[in-house]
């Protein structure tokens, strides 16, 4: 056969055929994936990402005037973090909207630029430059993490912006940029925040299990992240100091989805809790082949485990989820009471846009915003150094907590994440007593 | 649990994910042999197999398992395709054979994946396991997850289906074509068909990988990629061409990797998988079949 | 040794070209928008990145997918002496950083060149993979936290931007030189046909290694420099299996084994990335997949390789697929 190809009419209907077969194949695929509404797992989103603009502005309030202030941030919106990130993007956009409907900031409108960062650190450093850079970010936001928010911070560095992160607790961002970066969430009396009030409820848990055995050994399956190399050198050793001791701790691929060969060997060495769950879908696979290995030691910790669809049978892991403890960083989720303001707002928006109730990753980033707001506000001017001033000084009132005042770290001196549990297919906060609306069940015992 | 549970259950574990691993060597290795091209789409391939089960059971309420036969003929029907469309075309000019079809499936993989993202977004998804199938049946302590059993049966079933396979006609001109081609095509063996088919059942057996994999993990969009260095792997470390090779090499990369976990940590685990792999190619240029599909240089 | 002839007139029309590209962006910094400055840094950087790829993978014919092993290596060496002390914001470093790659090439060169071409290849990949999850997973090179590298201020990226300006032409400048002297004809010569080299007396393995070591430095270098300017240098973004087949996108679409090729693969894959970004949010390599795939399928040897029609003597690759018999296969494809 002779080296040369020869464009014939065949070839031509050849590649008609095939072009024709493929949009076909594409298009129905395509509108099988809009028409259908998706499991809970999966929220519908009303634009198509084809047509979706780079950014996601929200439409000014008319009777607004002057220059926007532009808030900027990175989220996971495709990739393993897109079931987070679209919900933070809805918190973020909510709370831009109440804002400019309460009359902007400083009269001015607030406009919000969100960009991709697939939730890769990578990823975020050069978005984070494009929206300094292009799309003139005042101020910036997000992401998703303690690692993404790093990798922001230091680009936010060189151009001396400031950040009010939505989701970061790892120690090593406030340590090496105190004072560019404040966090809704991370509390000033936990060194690793979320775990600390379930080691307090872990040295409460003699009193509920028969014969008072109080739990001794612990195995930790975590995600390898700068978060979890924060906790290893914060919590563990005050579990230690507390008598515990930690039989295993293995750190995880991000992107694993086969945890049964550590599972495996977590089983084999009997612990009384297990601690993982890094994010979302990791709290889901490690709760599901749990169950496959039956594996059900007598408490469950999966740190990310606070979505509705959890326990769904159909989206998460099913009634094997109830007994499972998590963090509860947005308390008003839970607990209308405790919701700071605007958080009803809040609640009733996202269920128009989501079909469910606000969660936790969307409560803070609304947060996030809300606290930027009203500093800029306290200051008076879009000055950095005067909001800086600002939002270190001054008490500020978000939906995630209403009395929030950062500490010169930029960690919450009055917020604490509170300990959750599902019973009966419902989110109950189980500690600290004061805010519990159930009593913690430990042991764990699985549904038959 | 005791040492002895443990072990088996690793092992277990490491036969389970092996047999999804084997499918996925099986499949690059036929289009190597054959075609002597490296298939970086496998993957995506593989992801799109567990996407269309998944969306036939969304939409249309059809069981997985019966959705493999659906998958099966869909996906042998579109590896014809993209064999004669896609890759035919970029083989047709020898010099740059290998470098074409390198670049032209790592354009596919790229299409798939950001066709499937565009439309779906990036969120895992997982097939519902049936409700008729218990979720594990526990046997002295162990516990024998009937999903992942059915998948060993499956690969099972593929390997014998595969040894009748190499005993006809066909499977006599795709081994004569593995060997040596030109002389295949003197003894009557139309290097074309041969090869197409060969994708095509080599897209087919992604097809079940996909839903296997669908069954027992999640699977987004990206995730494609890992699978493809996965498979291929497997692929080498079998000897790429070996078609019996890659099915060993499959079980032995999910052995490895179980026990590896179980005795080292399990942030190694992908780790085990690259090292096994250099080692064996140091040792043994050929992959654990020993057998040389080229000259050396 | 004067350059062959038939490639003559392209390599020196390709370096007039060059030469105006990179006096302009010299030039550029003084006046042009930051974004557009952050833009043409990464391109220079990919640019010369598909240089030192296009070395191996273009001359040589030894097709590689583990190239970000040696810029994760001189990324490394400098985020690590700038983490324990070594010293501060030091050319010295970067250097450093080629030097460490280059040793890993060599390291590596002896056993892993032995396989064959797409043994190689996986093998390559495998190699990168182990050292990002060995990196990930050492407290030395503390793990997955990553090491941030306080910059100087007051920020500005005027050096950086001067410094990737000056290594990418440098760099332009030695593959040239490289290419036309001896030493390019001897890789030309192992790429067509290894036996015949080896008959002549040429000792192939060596001359592999040697590229891959040329090849690693300049990526080390490079790594090193990206290290100071992204500031933060963590296992999964320095080495990152997307790099590497980045690298092989760009010099095989724009034509490995030209000057040209490689530069001009890396300004359209970067632009049609950015097309997609602008038009497409999420997904947007789907642009980029497009264009591959017509590309491969109707222009197989890249765009510079089609446009100058050059067809070298003997397959390049043909190693690749040879079968049993040591025929060239690629001659009989079809029956």
């Amino acid at each position: 056969m002779s080296s040369e190809k020869k464009i014939t009419r065949r070839t031509y209907l050849k590649y008609a055929a095939g072009a024709v077969a493929v949009a076909a194949v594409g298009g129905g695929a395509y509108y099988a994936g809009l028409g259908q509404a998706p499991p809970t797992t999966t929220p519908a989103m009303t634009t198509s990402a084809i047509t979706t603009p780079i950014t996601t502005t929200i439409p000014t309030n008319a009777g607004l005037t002057g220059k926007p202030i532009v808030i900027g941030g990175s989220l996971p919106l495709s990739g393993a973090g897109a079931y987070d990130g679209e919900r933070g993007l809805q918190g973020f956009k909510i709370a831009v909207q109440k804002i400019n409907e309460d009359g902007g900031v400083l009269g001015r409108p607030l406009k919000l630029v969100m960009r991709d960062d697939g939730g890769s650190e990578d990823r975020v450093s050069s978005v984070t430059e494009t929206l300094i850079t292009q799309d003139k970010a005042d101020f910036l936001t997000g992401s998703y993490g303690a690692g993404s928010t790093y990798a922001a911070l230091v680009v936010a560095k060189k151009y001396g912006k400031l950040m009010t992160g939505s989701l970061v607790a790892g120690r090593s961002c406030f340590t090496d940029f105190k004072g560019n970066i404040v966090s809704v969430h991370a509390s000033a009396d936990y060194e690793s925040d979320w775990y600390i009030p379930f080691t307090d409820m872990m040295d409460a848990f003699s009193q509920w299990s028969t014969g008072g055995a109080k739990p001794k050994t612990i195995a930790i399956i975590h995600a390898n992240i700068m978060w979890n190399h924060d906790v290893h050198d914060h919590w563990i050793p005050i579990l230690e100091d507390r008598g515990y001791k930690i039989v295993m701790e293995d750190y995880l691929d991000m992107m694993t989805t086969d945890f049964r060969p550590a599972l495996t060997k977590a089983k084999s060495l009997n612990p009384d809790i297990i601690v993982g769950g890094t994010w979302f879908f990791m709290s889901v696979l490690t709760m599901k082949q749990m169950v496959e290995l039956g594996f059900y030691p007598p408490a469950i910790f999966l740190a990310d485990g606070s979505d509705f669809s959890f326990v769904d049978p159909s989206a998460g892991v099913g009634p094997q989820g109830n007994g499972v403890f998590f963090t509860e960083p947005y308390p008003g989720s839970s607990i209308p009471e405790l919701r700071g303001r605007d958080g009803d707002y809040l609640e009733e928006q996202y269920k128009l846009a989501m079909n469910r109730s606000a969660d936790y990753f969307s409560g803070v980033c609304f947060s996030a915003v809300q606290v930027l707001a009203q500093a800029i506000e306290a200051a008076g001017t879009v000055d950095t150094d005067a909001v800086r001033q600002a939002l270190f000084t001054k008490e500020f009132n978000t939906a995630i907590w209403s009395r929030t005042v950062f500490n010169e770290f930029g960690v919450q001196k009055y917020f604490k994440p509170l300990a959750a549990q599902w019973q009966d297919n419902k989110k109950e906060i189980v500690w600290p007593s004061d805010y519990a609306t159930a009593k913690p069940i430990y042991p764990y015992v699985p549904v038959k | 649990m005791d040492i002895l549970t443990t072990a088996v259950q690793a092992f277990l574990n490491g036969i389970f994910e092996g047999s999804v691993y084997a499918i996925l060597g099986l499949g690059l290795t036929l289009m190597f042999g054959v075609m002597r091209i490296l298939n970086l789409a496998s993957g995506a391939l593989v992801i799109s197999a567990a996407f269309l089960s998944y969306w036939l059971l969304q939409l249309l309420g059809i069981d997985p398992y019966l959705s493999i036969p659906i998958v099966l003929v869909s996906f042998f029907a579109l590896g014809i395709c993209i064999a004669k469309g896609v890759v035919e075309v970029s083989m047709s000019s020898p010099q740059y054979q290998i470098v074409g079809t390198v670049m032209v499936t790592y354009g596919l993989a790229l299409l798939i994946e950001n066709i499937e993202v565009i439309a779906w977004k990036a969120n895992y998804r997982a097939l519902t396991p049936p409700a008729y199938l218990p979720t594990s049946i526990s046997i002295a302590g162990v516990m024998i997850n009937t999903i992942r059993l059915s998948s060993l049966i499956i690969t099972v079933a593929v390997a014998v289906g595969f040894t009748f396979l190499l005993k006809t006609r066909f499977g006599t001109a795709m081994r004569a074509c593995t060997q040596n081609r030109e002389m295949a095509g003197v003894m009557g063996v139309n290097y074309q068909s041969i090869s197409a088919i060969t994708f095509g059942i080599a897209a087919a057996l992604g097809g079940i990988a996909g839903v296997l994999y669908g069954l027992t993990e999640l699977v987004n969009p990206y995730s494609g990629m890992m699978l493809t260095i996965k498979g291929l792997t497997v692929a080498v470390l079998g000897g790429l061409g070996s078609f019996y090779g890659a099915l060993l090499a499959g079980f032995v990369l999910g052995l490895a990797e179980s026990f590896g976990v179980l005795f080292v940590s399990a942030a190694y685990k992908d780790l085990i998988g690259f090292v096994i792999l250099i080692v064996i190619l140091l040792l043994s240029p050929g992959g654990l079949s020993r057998k040389e599909f080229y000259t050396p240089t | 040794m004067r350059s062959k002839g038939i490639y003559a007139h392209i390599t020196r029309r390709s370096l007039v070209v060059i030469a105006i590209s990179y006096a302009i962006l010299a030039t550029m910094q003084f006046f042009a928008s930051p974004s557009i400055i952050a833009y043409a840094m990464l391109l220079l950087m990919y640019v010369a990145l598909s240089q030192a790829y296009n070395l191996v993978s273009g001359y040589v014919g030894d097709l590689s997918f583990g190239h970000t092993a040696f810029f994760g290596v001189g990324a490394f060496t400098v985020a690590l002496s700038e983490y324990y002390g070594f010293s501060h914001f030091s050319p010295v470093n970067v250097a450093l950083g080629g030097v460490f790659a280059a040793f890993l090439a060599i390291l590596i060169g002896f056993p892993f060149l032995r396989l064959k071409g797409t043994y190689f290849a996986i093998g390559s990949l495998a190699l990168a993979e182990v050292m990002r999850i060995a990196f990930l997973n050492s407290d030395f090179t503390l793990s997955s936290r990553g090491i941030y590298i306080p910059i100087i201020e007051p920020y500005s990226r005027i050096p950086y931007y001067s410094a990737i300006v000056g290594i990418s032409a440098a760099v332009t400048i030695i593959v040239y030189l490289i290419i036309n002297s001896r030493l390019g004809i001897t890789f030309i010569a192992i790429r067509d046909d290894p036996d015949v080299a080896r008959v002549m007396g040429i000792n192939v393995t060596l001359y592999r290694i040697l590229s891959l070591t040329m090849s690693a430095f300049i990526c080390g270098v490079v790594g090193g420099w990206f290290a100071y300017y992204n500031a933060y240098v963590y296992p999964n973004n320095v080495f990152n299996m997307t790099l590497s087949f980045e690298l092989m996108v760009m010099t095989f679409f724009g034509g490995a084994g030209t000057i040209l090729g490689p530069i001009i693969g890396a300004v359209i894959v970067l632009f049609a990335e950015e097309i997609g970004r602008t038009y497409i949010l999420v997904g947007y390599p789907l642009i980029l997949a497009i264009l591959i795939m017509i590309t491969f399928m109707f222009m197989p040897g890249g765009i510079i390789g089609t446009l100058t029609k050059s067809t070298p003597a003997v397959n390049p690759f043909s190693r690749l697929s040879r079968s049993r018999k040591g025929v060239d296969l690629a001659e009989h494809t079809g029956s």
